[in-house]
């Protein structure tokens, strides 16, 4: 007890005694901490307005919608600065920028970033900083391709500070931001080989759209070859083209299709997200091919106008004889009205019908004709498989 | 006893060359390998570490027969977080850029087992002066091995080499050495301070094994 108590106390001692050693030492250098800290912030600013004599903090600006913009500054009573934090590549870009009064007269410069050195870190550059200089809120603000992610940020993040910008002047209006449109992937083409299928896809990419052909094997369902058929993205190895190396396109060779993922190559993000795109597509399509016991029946339909009859393919398992896929070839009747048959869903419903069964699939209104004729489609499928014919 | 008591010079060159914290202890690897990326960021941890060491080996060992044993790990950490916490007010408060540079790893000393290690190991069971001239000669060493890493990774990985003043951020020197478009980004990423740390080590290893080696054959011949 009495030990316990010794202990007690001269631990006791030794921590009061270097609180106060720190308590005296935080007298002495709190102030100097404070002016450097300050003194650090608007160094930067200084940078970027040399001439400007005060920089006041706005304290109670209204947050833009994503909360990117940390600090706002009124630089003399010419100019507002913004310090705004966007996410990057890897991390957070934190840079300042800056408009004069009216909206004019950008001015740009970063104080911290992390991204992939000599790809993101590009935002920095000489010849980027000019190029987002001299900019106004309504403009749009440059991309660095091969650093898509990261400039992005900065873009992003300059829209937040135009609209901070905006609500303490009371001025409208933004930066005319383009949306990258949702990666657009189309089919050209498909061909059958021996014991192999070939897809030639369509893929938007950076700057224009790419074309892939994709062959998977059709025992083992894996891709034999992925080949770059149109390239239209940035020229020159460090960009969008690191993703067309024959060393990339080879490490899809070999892979289960329906597992075929592989890495976005950085510095190349689009080309990369493009042909991964094409893969989905080519996953998607291949799950949905007719393997060896399904019979597929193409069968007219004639719709709403009885010359451009819409062909309709009915899927047919041959063990069992019945419906297991029914898909439109071609549509000819009026968009928005017939096509409302002609849903995903509703052409579901007949999956699972057999020869004996009525086909009685829910009559949409609106689209009677339509609904009808492939109805009429899918018995008369049915009785050709029956027979044993095409 | 006294025969087996190291003589001054001994203490000192043990932390630089045999007992090499870096090297051959292991000690401090995590802020080794965090801020070599260039000279100035090595030095500016190396000169911390030294103070740190030599301060908290002195204090250490002044108190060391007033300690009770039971307690003496808490109150090496409470006398050695003391001393970090005094030098990150001064640094930031006097050398902002260093103090922004260093970062996390300025207030990691406090747990850089290089500083409990001696403390522990030498300076509770050694006079106050010998102590000194442990933690002087541990943070030298220390500060060799990170000027030597980050030497080997600012040249390769920036091409050139530069040093300024941390009081006025005036360039001391700067040398270009390796033309742009030659050098090698990954040495500026941690997987480069591993790579650096390791052939290091191997060449450590290498040299320690030859000069044991001939030291032993020396002997073997004076006998013979």
């Amino acid at each position: 007890m009495k030990n316990t108590l010794k202990l007690t106390i001269f631990l006791g001692l030794i921590a009061a005694l270097c609180t106060g050693i720190l308590a005296g030492v935080d007298m002495l250098t709190k102030d100097r901490i404070a002016e450097q800290s300050a003194g650090a912030e608007t160094a930067a600013l200084k940078e970027l307005y040399p001439d400007a004599t005060s920089f006041t903090v706005i304290e109670d600006f209204e947050a833009d919608s994503e909360g990117l913009v940390l600090a706002a500054y009124q630089v003399d009573d010419t100019a507002y600065a913004f310090r705004v934090s966007s996410q990057g590549f890897a991390s957070p870009v934190v840079f300042l920028i800056g408009f004069d009064n009216d909206g004019s007269n950008s001015k740009y410069t970063v104080l911290e970033q992390n991204d992939t050195a000599g790809i993101g870190d590009r935002i920095l550059a000489d010849e980027y900083v000019s190029d987002m200089s001299g900019l106004s809120t309504t403009d749009s603000f440059p991309l660095i391709s091969g650093a898509t992610k990261t400039s992005e940020a900065v873009v992003k993040g300059v829209s937040a500070a135009v609209e901070v910008f905006n609500s303490i002047t009371g001025s409208t209006g933004g930066p005319a931001v383009e949306e990258p449109e949702e990666d657009p992937v189309a089919l050209l083409s498909e061909s059958e080989g021996e014991a192999s299928v070939t897809y030639e896809v369509e893929s938007k990419g950076f700057a224009g759209n790419n074309v892939f052909e994709i062959t998977v094997d059709t025992t083992e369902h894996t891709i034999v070859s992925v080949v770059s058929k149109v390239y239209s993205d940035t020229p020159g190895p460090d960009y969008g083209e690191k993703v067309i190396t024959e060393e990339n396109l080879a490490s899809y060779e070999g892979l289960v299709i329906s597992e075929a993922n592989v890495d976005v190559v950085s510095g190349a993000t689009f080309t990369s997200n493009s042909l991964q795109a094409a893969v989905d597509l080519v996953k998607e399509l291949y799950s949905e091919r007719p393997d060896e016991n399904t019979a597929v029946i193409e069968v007219e339909a004639p719709g709403y106008n009885p010359d451009t009859p819409n062909i309709i393919a009915v899927h047919i398992n041959k063990e069992t004889n019945t419906v297991s896929a029914v898909k439109v070839v071609e549509f000819n009747d009026t968009k928005g009205l017939g096509d409302q048959a002609t849903t995903e869903e509703r052409l579901n419903e007949y999956v699972g019908l057999t020869i004996d069964d009525e086909v009685n699939v829910d009559v949409v209104s609106g689209a009677t004709v339509t609904s009808k004729a492939v109805d009429k489609a899918v018995v008369e499928a049915l009785a050709i498989h029956a027979e044993g014919g095409q | 006893m006294s025969e087996n008591k190291l003589s001054k010079k001994e203490i000192f060159s043990a932390g630089i060359l045999r007992e090499n914290p870096v090297l051959s202890l292991f000690l401090g690897l995590c802020s080794t390998l965090a801020i070599t990326t260039n000279i100035y960021n090595a030095l500016g941890m190396g000169l911390s570490v030294i103070v740190i060491l030599v301060l908290s080996n002195v204090l250490i060992s002044l108190i060391r027969n007033i300690t009770p044993d039971s307690i003496r790990i808490p109150v090496y950490i409470i006398i050695i977080a003391t001393l970090v916490k005094v030098l990150e007010m001064f640094m930031h408060a006097y050398v902002p850029s260093l103090y922004t540079a260093l970062g996390t790893f300025l207030a990691l000393i406090v747990v850089n087992c290089m500083i409990l290690g001696r403390a522990e190991a030498f300076a509770a069971k050694n006079t106050m002066v010998d102590s000194a001239i442990d933690g002087l000669g541990m943070g030298i060493g220390y500060t060799i091995i990170i000027f030597i890493i980050s030497f080997v990774r600012q040249i390769l990985s920036t091409g050139s080499l530069s040093l300024y003043n941390p009081l006025t951020t005036e360039s001391i020197f700067s040398l270009q050495l390796i033309p742009d478009g030659y050098t090698i980004a990954l040495f500026g990423e941690p997987a480069g301070a591993f790579l650096t740390f390791a052939v290091l080590i191997a060449l450590a290893v290498y040299i320690q094994d030859t000069s044991s080696r001939k030291s032993a054959k020396k002997a073997r011949g004076g006998k013979a």
